[in-house]
């Protein structure tokens, strides 16, 4: 293990002990989190903390386009600084350094695609992370940290999607997350978010579908919970999605009662039904299988993919 | 069977819309390629859930 993989590992484990000690307002832990930043990290640390930090808040509030290319940065007048974008946690990122005052850069956009996809595919163990803790004397915790607060398990909701994409998605063999992706640990969140409904006709409209996602992750993932700007209990994952299984609702012609289906030969033939109904511009009363009110829940497990020694 | 002017163009009519019909479908299936459909699900993916 190279230093620098040391220091990721370090820069990775604080900052779930930061999501933690964010996510409990009560006392049970000793430190906030501008204490763990001030206390708990070395000077060697803090410049990888502060670029990650930048990074997890330009995945959250920042310019998502952008985010994917930067090239296609355009630095504006009036563009939100860093403290615009910053839920109230990490403002105190200015004890390692952050500037809240200055605007991302275009190389700030390049940083972040580069680190977020290293970081939010990274593990921890519960013991490695009570390790950890344990040898940073200096934090003189009058309580441990401790690392059993999260599930294995994190959510994903998508709405607005075609048939066509939902074809496509039930049947991968895995899928390429390594781009970086928000999740979250609370599925209400999710489920309601697969369930929004964008009006047919609008520009944003796509298609029908809502899915939602639930990924089995282990101890990956980069772990924002309350320190993420729409305090979403956010963890960041990359890597790939093996597709385990995958249940269909739908409402078919003649019932208002939704039903379901696991199995994937019927649900093709489901959605190619569907396609066609849609295609030959029949009534909704008229399809067969209505495209309006069409749902997936997919179980499916991480992946970690190799990431590079330096970053 | 000898059939009118009327009756053949109504084939005509028909026949042309038949294959309108097919041409528009494949246009729209072109469009739906696989690159198409990997950014659709990306760009889903990358909506903070708000």
């Amino acid at each position: 293990m190279s230093n620098n993989r040391q220091v990721q590992q370090a820069v990775f484990i604080i900052f779930r002990a930061m999501a933690q000690a964010a996510s409990n307002q009560t006392n049970l832990y000793s430190m906030d989190v501008p204490n763990i930043l001030r206390r708990m990290t070395s000077p060697s640390e803090q410049e990888l903390m502060r670029r990650l930090i930048k990074s997890v808040i330009l995945l959250t509030a920042g310019n998502q386009e952008v985010l994917r290319d930067p090239e296609l940065f355009v630095d504006k007048k009036g563009m939100k600084t860093y403290r615009d974008m910053s839920s109230t946690h990490l403002m105190s990122a200015h004890v390692v350094g952050l500037n809240l005052s200055a605007r991302p850069t275009k190389e700030d956009y390049v940083d972040a695609k580069k680190l977020l996809p290293i970081f939010s595919t990274m593990s921890v163990g519960p013991e490695e992370f009570d390790q950890f803790i344990a040898s940073r004397p200096e934090t003189r915790l009058d309580a441990p940290l401790i690392s059993g607060q999260y599930g294995d398990t994190v959510w994903r909701g998508i709405h607005n999607m075609r048939l066509e994409a939902a074809k496509y998605l039930v049947n991968l063999d895995q899928w390429d997350i390594t781009r970086s992706v928000s999740t979250s640990y609370d599925r209400r969140t999710s489920y309601n978010f697969s369930n929004k409904k964008v009006p047919v006709g609008s520009a944003n409209y796509r298609g029908p579908v809502g899915i939602l996602l639930e990924i089995d992750v282990g101890s990956r993932g980069l772990k924002v919970g309350s320190l993420s700007y729409f305090a979403e209990a956010e963890v960041i994952l990359s890597g790939y999605l093996t597709i385990d299984s995958v249940e269909m609702e739908y409402v078919a012609a003649g019932s208002n009662n939704p039903l379901k289906e696991t199995s994937l030969e019927k649900i093709n033939q489901l959605i190619d039904m569907a396609i066609e109904d849609r295609d030959a511009g029949l009534d909704y009363r008229d399809q067969r299988v209505k495209g309006e009110g069409m749902r997936f829940d997919i179980k499916a497990t991480h992946v970690q993919m190799e990431t590079p020694d330096e970053v | 069977m000898k059939l009118t002017k009327l009756q053949i163009k109504q084939i005509i009519k028909e026949e042309l819309e038949a294959v309108m019909h097919e041409a528009e479908k494949e246009s729209q299936l072109e469009e739906l390629n696989e690159e198409d459909i990997k950014k659709e699900l990306e760009d889903a993916m990358s909506q903070p859930m708000k």
